[in-house]
């Protein structure tokens, strides 16, 4: 009995969205048109946050040693740091070595630094961690216990600007999230209007239909299927336009894009996430309709 | 009489009376009372008209017996169910012993005369194949087989108020309401409504007709009760 029941509400609610075809189209786009800011804004998120990953791997440890170290007192610190499990090499660069490498560095304005009575580069090692370790927060730790070792003068990673990129990209998690409530609220109106409009349209036939004796329930469902189609219909259609996108940036960005290539890969939305905002287009349809139909059920 | 009635009490007169009213009276939130204290008893298979002129209070009359309106005080008892302060979810069981046939047909025009007699069906959840049967066959009864595809606005004023009762028949209800049927309607094709009206009372089903065409009753040598400003002025 129920499938039968079923198979009346979705020819219901086909016949309603061909009868109202344009208001449900503008809709569907108004939807999808919220949801694709939000997927857009998600796969920068992604990508910010894969950017970051590969970054940190990426660090390595650098102890400035005192300048005034012998030979063997070198060898001991370098020994110590060895030792360390964490600790995947180790190279010793001598102040030349550091100013050469600075020369090159900076090109045509290398001239300055002939002007130099002496060397002030002090010698380092340069550590390299291995991979399980490759994260901020083992860097941090491994720099703090290096910095005490006898013979350091002091330790840099880089950790202060990637401290603040991991920041930034926490703050924008935060946008997005206040960003997508904004948005899906933006959508639940949407709908709930169109639904409204429905409403208006079919009294005549739900007046007919409560006279006859339909349960509220059978007058409601054809709005709660057109409403979560509409949710869902919203949400595939952005992602749906967010691939072709992104796809459309990839082959745009050719050449500019191949320098990056092999070092970072720009990643579309994982399926997860793909899944996660249609899931969240059908809840936008599931609210809509019922917020809109709860103000149009008889009263007794 | 007891001011409340319990549905065991009615239960015993529920037999021969279908439709009772205690003391009832309606007033809308203007303070506008349609109906003053009205009692009324009607038998199981009865015929009976409602007249009084525009304004008297026959469609409120009929609004409380088909659960539309609420009683502002008094009873209101609907075969052997104390229905004054009836529960939504019990009101759609009520209103499917219930037919009902308004002036205004209350025909949907975006949809064929068998797929609104259907209408009446699907709510069941019937198969589709019993629905499209069972809707031929009350269409078929009032004479309008033929016309099942066709759209009401393409029907005369007296055919779709004949969909209109095939529709409200085909769930085989108890009772039949019926609201100004032939308000729309000339002479002869309400003298054919009231002729199906008499077909169906003579298969069994009860029916209550309001009308302020003064012929009617008489036309159907049936009973009538009056009502005049929402009092009951002549009682059968």
């Amino acid at each position: 009995m129920w499938a039968y029941k079923l198979l009346y509400h979705l020819k219901t609610t086909v016949q309603n969205i061909r009868e109202h075809r344009a208001t449900v189209l503008m809709s569907l786009a108004a939807v999808a048109f919220t949801l694709l800011l939000l997927a857009s804004y998600l796969l920068l998120l992604t990508n910010l946050q894969a950017i970051g990953e590969r970054l940190g791997k990426e660090l390595q440890i650098i102890l400035y040693l005192e300048t005034g170290l012998s030979g063997q007192e070198r060898v001991l610190v370098e020994d110590a740091v060895t030792a360390r499990e964490e600790v995947e090499a180790v190279e010793y660069c001598s102040p030349e070595e550091a100013l050469r490498s600075l020369g090159e560095a900076m090109g045509e304005a290398a001239h300055v630094l002939k002007g130099l009575e002496e060397n002030p580069l002090p010698p380092s090692l340069e550590v390299r961690l291995k991979k399980p370790y490759r994260n901020l927060e083992a860097i941090e730790e491994v720099a703090r216990v290096l910095s005490e070792l006898k013979g350091v003068a002091d330790v840099e990673y880089g950790g202060g600007w990637m401290k603040r990129f991991f920041a930034f990209v926490r703050v924008l998690r935060w946008l997005a999230l206040s960003l997508g409530l904004l948005l899906l609220f933006a959508s639940v109106i949407v709908i709930s209007s169109t639904l409204t409009l429905g409403f208006y349209s079919r009294k005549e036939e739900i007046e007919i239909l409560r006279l006859v004796g339909a349960t509220e329930w059978y007058i409601r469902f054809p709005f709660f299927l057109e409403s979560l189609l509409q949710g869902i219909g919203g949400a595939v259609l952005a992602v749906g336009l967010l691939w072709l996108l992104f796809q459309g940036f990839r082959v745009n960005m050719g050449t500019s894009w191949s320098l990056f290539a092999g070092w970072i890969q720009p990643h579309f939305l994982s399926t997860p996430v793909m899944i996660t905002l249609i899931f969240l287009g059908a809840m936008v349809g599931v609210i809509s309709s019922l917020l809109t139909i709860s103000r149009f059920s008889e009263e007794r | 009489m007891p001011r409340e009635i319990s549905n065991m009490a009615v239960s015993a007169e529920a037999n021969s009376k279908i439709i009772q009213l205690f003391n009832v009276t309606k007033t809308y939130s203007a303070g506008v009372a349609a109906l003053q204290n009205v009692s009324v008893q009607v038998e199981r298979g009865a015929f009976l008209f409602i007249s009084g002129s525009s304004g008297a209070g026959k469609t409120t009359l009929l609004k409380i017996i088909l659960g539309v309106e609420r009683v502002t005080q008094g009873q209101l008892v609907v075969n052997g169910r104390n229905v004054t302060r009836i529960p939504r979810r019990e009101l759609t069981h009520l209103r499917r012993e219930t037919g009902f046939v308004f002036q205004d047909f209350k025909l949907l025009e975006n949809r064929s005369a068998l797929e609104n007699v259907a209408l009446a069906l699907q709510i069941h959840g019937l198969p589709p194949g019993d629905v499209r049967q069972r809707a031929y066959h009350a269409l078929r009864a009032v004479g309008l087989a033929d016309k099942r595809d066709q759209n009401p606005l393409r029907l005369s004023g007296g055919e779709q108020q004949r969909v209109a009762i095939a529709r409200a028949l085909v769930n085989n209800p108890l009772i039949l309401l019926a609201d100004e049927p032939t308000g729309n309607l000339d002479a002869g094709l309400s003298r054919e409504i009231m002729d199906q009206f008499l077909e169906i009372h003579e298969r069994g089903t009860t029916l209550l007709v309001a009308t302020h065409n003064e012929s009617l009753p008489a036309y159907c040598g049936k009973p009538r009760i009056a009502l005049d400003q929402g009092r009951l002025v002549e009682n059968g």
